[in-house]
């Protein structure tokens, strides 16, 4: 009995469309005329019921769109079988083929890349991972050190714990208040929670605003861009010096990775880029399994080390040899600021990208984004830490004011050709760095000025880099750290007013309950 | 045949035009074509210019596209040359893809058992194992034709996917590939493969069979007897029948042989691209073939021309879709577009033509055609009248 049911009930479903195509076959068969046209009819009409549909959310919209594209198709067919008197099957044929054409070509032009425009989590954490893995691991770490002596790296690491939570709700947020921008892509960050989400639209506004100014200012002058190539410079010069005996200038590095920046933004080159976001996980594994041997090489250094940072995070770091010493004020500042600047939580900018990810639910890229600040700062940030203390480098007078090559020379005194390998890390934690930078900053800039002027910017992008390279370090750094504070002050107000928000998404998501899934047209995401 | 004074001669002279404006539709029909299609590139957000190069010039810039426009070409001279025929003769067979098709599973069978055998046997063995599978494809639609008077559109048409099931039924059961298990027949023995014509090249002796199989065409069509009372039957079937041809079977004749060279088209495909049967062997190069000939006026070196055409469209759109990021379906809006034009143009043409000659227009042509035929029995063919059902009202 049920197979019967079930039987009956295939055969309707599958006869529907033979229904329709059927009456109207008999139609215009009736008054003679045999339409071979029906096939690539229905075609089009499925494609442009769906798109309307789709873009107006109405199916009553669809189904009227289609019939219209129906309507239009038999006029063609008409125009020419019978104003025209041409062939009825060729034209019929005609016809299929090119509405099939059309609306398969039409569907690739709307639809396809759709899906990957939302990319998966693990390709949002690879982007976040590979813009926020960068020199602040290497060099950041070893300014910190020189500014703040040992006691900073404590610093970074409450930072850190504190970074873990403000990540998870920066992360959340932008997932649940992304919007869909007139040209079809996800756009996210904190411009939209902040302006979506403060009750005071003017305030959120402005604040959005400000984000967004101070968010493309970072990119250009701070830590997106002329840090990042400021390390890469000084680590080549290092490695070349340790390796080959060779003195190189700053420029030269300098050069070469302007250039490769440039084919990518300004060439489209994409696969120069694709590449290198490959390489980074490598990279973070080949760099901390170093240091990890750095380490056990000088485990009898470790409990020392770990009592210099644990007493003096909260005691003045005496001067030692070159190094001129610091107060606990110092150490804090120079802790927490290297710390943000590495794993960036608080900053607003990782949002940018943890804000399209293909998920369910916005608090699933929220614990993305908690990991992703935990590899950053706990695992690699003290890696490096613990080799330069460990060294004892940092000391000495020849390496004050200097960070990239402090961190290559520390590492050299117990592994081979450790500064090749800090130099090619640096280089490609630098790269992936920049590219991820100038995406973020891009959206700043479609926020403030919408979609347009995006390639006078990427070149003046690619220009800073260069300018980068040969710039002292403390000039280079100081202005990041001053950039970054203004791009997170409105991020953190928005994070204080939309905390509630956090609290709401994330008891729904380990209630299960799902009541704000994250889907890409739900209410929580309207269109600019 | 010429020189003759009176009506004949002035009906002739209206007639002219239809020799010196096939090519002009076609050059017409492609412009008006690029034209209409620059919609959809520019909705793509490239140059059309830029995409016409790419479509049309850039496959003819190196040795190695300019080949495999012929390459692309092989198959749809084949089914433009079977469309064509067939349609001359006003036999309406959209059944090109299925017979095809039929044409590639006897080339694969055969392909499978003639190791043995030197490879000119093979190679004969197969293609006419190709011809007959298409033809019998033909058959049964052309005799329910002229037996019943049943639409041999919509039987021929609906045999396709028919085909297409058997090819697929044959892939998955008896002629799955024992070693990797897909479905794909077992390759066809070396014997059996169409040799390339020049190294490093896909481009096979198919392209020089595809160009034999015209050049016959052609002759027939144009210069003998049958060509000329299948001509006739295809401008007025009653006119002759009357002139005392025998159209039942010229329309099953023409029928058989559309069939056969469609399926030689198979043939080539299997024997000289892919050594085996696959699913998607044809990408529709039955409906493309309808394209071709009717692009090629059902003109034999017009469809060379036209064949030639859109194998560089092909070339062209697969390139022109990574050059420049438009969907490569671009193709088919333009083949379906260009079919759709011709036939338009075709269309105005007739009507600019039936005007220009006396009044009664369609009528007129069939009594041209009624006096070509006349004229054809009596000095060439002594084929006796016959009183015969298979034909249709024109128009029906």
């Amino acid at each position: 009995m049920n197979f019967f049911v079930d039987l009956l009930a295939a055969t309707l479903r599958n006869a529907t469309p033979l229904v329709y195509g059927t009456v109207g076959e008999t139609y215009t068969e009736r008054a003679g005329v045999l339409n071979l046209g029906i096939e690539g009819t229905m075609y089009a009409g499925a494609f442009s019921g769906f798109a309307v549909a789709y873009a107006t959310g109405s199916p009553l919209l669809g189904l009227l769109a289609a019939i219209l594209t129906g309507v239009l198709a038999g006029a063609i067919m008409a125009l020419l079988t019978v104003t025209l008197g041409a062939n009825q099957h060729v034209s019929g044929i005609g016809l299929t083929i090119g509405l099939i054409g059309v609306s398969e070509f039409l569907n690739r032009l709307l639809f396809s890349g759709q899906e990957a425009k939302r990319i998966t989590p693990f390709q949002a954490l690879s982007t976040a991972l590979a813009a926020t893995v960068g020199n602040g691991n290497i060099g950041g770490v070893a300014t910190a050190i020189l500014l703040g002596g040992p006691g900073a790296v404590f610093w970074m690491w409450v930072c850190a714990t504190v970074g873990m939570a403000t990540k998870y709700a920066e992360a959340t947020l932008g997932v649940h208040y992304r919007v869909r921008r007139e040209t079809g892509e996800l756009a996210s960050g904190p411009m939209y929670y902040i302006s979506r989400g403060i009750p005071n639209a003017r305030l959120g506004r402005a604040l959005a605003l400000m984000f967004a100014f101070f968010g493309a200012a970072t990119a250009m002058f701070g830590t997106g861009n002329m840090a990042q190539s400021n390390t890469v410079a000084r680590t080549f010069v290092e490695a070349s010096r340790t390796i080959f005996k060779l003195d190189v200038p700053l420029w030269v590095p300098g050069l070469f990775i302007t250039v490769l920046v440039g084919m990518v933004l300004l060439g489209g080159i994409k696969r120069i880029a694709g590449t290198a976001e490959k390489l980074v996980p490598t990279m973070i594994v080949i760099y901390v399994v170093s240091a990890l041997a750095y380490i056990a090489m000088n485990l009898d250094h470790m409990p020392h080390v770990f009592s210099l940072i644990f007493s003096d995070a909260f005691t003045p770091s005496a001067a030692v040899g070159g190094f001129v010493g610091a107060t606990m004020a110092q150490g804090i500042q120079a802790g927490v600021s290297r710390g943000v600047l590495s794993n960036e939580a608080g900053l607003g900018s990782a949002p940018i990208a943890h804000g399209i990810a293909n998920v369910k639910h916005p608090a699933e890229q929220g614990t993305v984004g908690v990991f992703e600040v935990f590899t950053d700062t706990i695992v690699v940030c003290s890696m490096t830490a613990l080799v330069i203390l460990s060294s004892g480098l940092w000391t000495e007078a020849a390496y004050q004011g200097a960070s990239g090559d402090l961190t290559s020379a520390a590492m050299s005194t117990s592994i081979p050709f450790a500064s090749a390998i800090v130099a090619l890390s640096s280089f490609l934690f630098g790269f992936s760095t920049l590219i991820g930078w100038c995406y973020y900053v891009e959206k700043c800039f479609e926020y403030l000025f919408g979609s347009r002027a995006i390639v006078p910017y990427r070149v003046v992008f690619t220009i800073l880099i260069l300018v980068g390279s040969v710039t002292t370090v403390r000039v280079v750094w100081a202005l990041g750290t001053l950039l970054n504070g203004f791009m997170a002050f409105p991020n953190l107000i928005g994070l204080a007013f939309l905390g509630g928000t956090v609290a709401k998404l994330t008891k729904d998501y380990f209630s299960g309950e799902g009541k704000y899934n994250a889907v890409p047209d739900a209410p929580g995401a309207g269109t600019v | 045949m010429t020189g003759q004074a009176g009506p004949m001669a002035a009906v002739r002279r209206s007639l002219r035009p239809t020799r010196w404006s096939t090519p002009g539709v076609a050059v017409a029909a492609v412009a008006i074509t690029f034209a209409l299609t620059a919609v959809p590139i520019l909705l793509a957000e490239a140059n059309p210019f830029a995409a016409y190069y790419e479509f049309l010039v850039s496959p003819l810039t190196s040795d190695f596209t300019r080949l495999e426009v012929l390459v692309g070409a092989t198959p749809i001279l084949f089914t433009g040359c079977a469309v064509a025929i067939a349609f001359k003769a006003g036999y309406w067979n959209i059944g090109a893809e299925g017979q095809l098709l039929l044409g590639a599973i006897a080339a694969a069978g055969i392909g499978q058992v003639v190791g043995d055998l030197p490879p000119i046997v093979a190679l004969t063995l197969m293609i006419a194992g190709g011809a007959l599978a298409g033809a019998a494809w033909a058959l049964l639609p052309a005799l329910l034709r002229v037996r019943f008077d049943i639409d041999e559109v919509v039987t021929t048409l609906l045999l396709n996917p028919v085909a297409l099931l058997l090819v697929t039924g044959m892939l998955n059961g008896p002629w799955r590939d024992p070693v990797s298990g897909f479905p794909e027949s077992p390759r066809i023995a070396a014997v059996a493969e169409l040799p390339h014509l020049i190294e490093r090249s896909r481009l096979h002796l198919g392209f020089l069979i595809a160009l034999v199989v015209i050049g016959i065409a052609w002759y027939v069509l144009a210069r003998t007897p049958a060509g000329l009372r299948l001509r006739a039957t295809g401008l007025s079937p009653h006119g002759s029948r009357f002139a005392g041809v025998n159209v039942t079977r010229v329309l099953l004749g023409a029928a058989l042989v559309s069939g056969a060279v469609a399926g030689i088209g198979g043939v080539s495909e299997v024997a000289g691209i892919q050594f085996r049967l696959t699913g998607g062997l044809s990408p529709g190069f039955g409906y493309t073939g309808i394209v071709v000939a009717m692009l090629g006026g059902l003109w034999m070196p017009g469809v060379i021309l036209a064949a030639v055409f859109l194998g560089d469209l092909a070339v062209g759109a697969s390139s022109a879709g990574r050059a420049l990021g438009i969907p490569s379906q671009l193709g088919a809006v333009v083949q379906g577009t260009l079919l759709l034009v011709t036939v338009g143009l075709l269309a105005l043409r007739r009507n600019r033509l039936a005007r220009s000659t006396t009044p009664g227009t369609g009528a007129a042509v069939d009594s041209v055609a009624a006096d070509l035929a006349q004229e054809l029995a009596v000095v060439a063919d002594p084929a006796e009248p016959e009183d015969q059902p298979g034909t249709r009202e024109p128009g029906a």
